[in-house]
C-alpha cells in the first residue's frame, strides 16, 4: 500500500532538501569555525584575564569537535544517496550510521572535557549555572549517537527479513 | 529489541514536550505589555497567544507520535502499518504547523507592520517553518523506507 494522499510541496521521501539542509549545517558550522570560536577567545580572554588558558582549551577542544561532527555530516549524505538509490537496506548504511553513532560519542566526550575548563569561568562571573548547562548541552550529542544505534539496530533487521526473503523466493 | 535505548529515546521525547509547554506558559509574563497584568489578563486577552497554543496543537501530537513509534520499535513492531501511519500523521503535524506559522506572519505582515518591530518575530517564525519542513522531510523519507520494508516483510510471510 503506498501513501494514498501525497503531501503538498515535497516530493514523496525526496533527500534532496535533507541533502541541502546538511549543507547548510556545514557552512553554519565552518562559519562557527572561522568567525566564531576565534571571537570567542578573543572576547573571553579580554572579559575574564585570569581565565584565557581555560578559554584557549576551550576553543582548541571545540575545533576538534568540528572534525567528528563534518565527518558524521559526510556519513548522513552518504546515508541519503543510498535513500535515494533504494540501497538503504545495505551493509554499507549500517557501516555509515555506526559511524555516525561513533562520531556522536566523540563529540560527548569531547564536549565533556570542555566542562572541567569551564570552572574558571563560572567561578569568576560568579555564574554557577554555566556548569550545568553545559554539562547537560554536552550531553546532547549522545541523544543523537542513541538514535543512530536503534536505526542501527532496525536496519540489521530490516536486512535479515529481506535476505530470509530473498532465500525462499 | 534492547529496551533501554529505546526507554532513553522516549525520555527525551517527554523532556522535549515539558520544555516547550513550560517555556509557552512561561513567555508571555515577560512581554513588556503584561507587567501590571493579572493573571487572567495574560493569558485571556491576547488572541495571538491563543492562536499560538492552539498551533501548538500540532506540535505535540507529532511528540505523541514519536513516543508512539519509539514504544513499536522497543515491542518489535516498528514494521507494521501502524507505525507507518504514525509517521505519516508526524508528517502531516509537521506540514500544519508550517501552515499556522505562515498565518503567522502573515498577521505579523499585514496588521502588525509599522505598528510595532517585526523583525524578531518574522525571523523565530522563518526558524521554526525551517525545522518544520526539515522534520516533515525527514518523517517522510522514513515513511518510505519503513514502506518498503513492510512490502518486503508482507511478500516473505506469504512465502513461508
Amino acid at each position: 500500500m503506498n501513501s494514498l494522499i501525497k503531501a503538498p510541496f515535497i516530493k514523496q521521501g525526496s533527500t534532496y532538501f535533507l541533502r541541502f539542509t546538511i549543507f547548510l549545517f556545514g557552512i553554519f558550522a565552518l562559519a562557527i569555525c572561522v568567525f566564531g570560536l576565534p571571537h570567542l577567545y578573543k572576547g573571553g580572554s579580554e572579559d575574564f584575564p585570569a581565565a584565557s588558558h581555560a578559554f584557549l582549551v576551550i576553543v582548541v577542544l571545540l575545533y576538534a569537535t568540528a572534525v567528528p561532527f563534518f565527518f558524521a555530516l559526510g556519513q548522513t549524505l552518504k546515508l541519503l544517496r543510498f535513500i535515494d538509490q533504494n540501497t538503504a537496506f545495505s551493509a554499507l548504511s549500517i557501516r555509515a550510521l555506526r559511524n555516525i553513532k561513533y562520531s556522536a560519542i566523540t563529540m560527548a566526550v569531547l564536549y565533556l572535557a570542555c566542562v572541567p575548563f569551564l570552572f574558571p569561568i563560572a567561578e569568576i562571573d560568579d555564574a554557577p549555572g554555566l556548569i550545568l548547562i553545559g554539562a547537560v548541552l554536552a550531553c546532547s550529542p549522545l541523544v543523537i549517537a542513541v538514535f543512530a544505534a536503534v536505526l542501527q539496530r532496525l536496519l540489521q533487521n530490516a536486512i535479515d527479513i529481506k535476505s530470509e526473503n530473498d532465500l525462499t523466493v | 529489541m534492547k529496551k533501554g535505548s529505546t526507554v532513553f529515546l522516549q525520555v527525551v521525547t517527554v523532556l522535549v514536550g515539558i520544555g516547550a509547554l513550560a517555556l509557552m506558559l512561561w513567555e508571555p509574563h515577560l512581554e513588556g505589555r503584561n507587567v501590571h497584568a493579572t493573571l487572567f489578563q495574560i493569558y485571556f486577552n491576547d488572541p495571538f497567544l491563543a492562536y499560538a497554543y492552539i498551533a501548538s496543537i500540532a506540535f505535540f501530537v507529532a511528540l505523541y507520535q514519536t513516543f508512539k513509534l519509539f514504544g513499536y520499535v522497543a515491542q518489535d513492531k516498528i514494521f507494521s502499518l501502524n507505525s507507518v501511519i504514525a509517521l505519516r500523521k508526524i508528517k502531516y503535524c509537521a506540514i500544519s504547523l508550517v501552515a499556522f506559522i505562515l498565518g503567522a506572519e502573515a498577521y505579523f505582515f499585514i496588521a502588525m507592520r509599522g505598528k510595532d518591530d517585526i523583525t524578531g518575530g518574522v525571523m523565530m517564525g522563518l526558524i521554526m517553518i525551517f525545522i518544520s519542513v526539515v522534520v516533515a522531510n525527514v518523517a517522510a523519507v522514513f515513511e518510505r523506507i519503513l514502506q518498503s520494508a513492510v512490502d518486503i516483510k508482507s511478500r516473505n510471510e506469504l512465502h513461508v
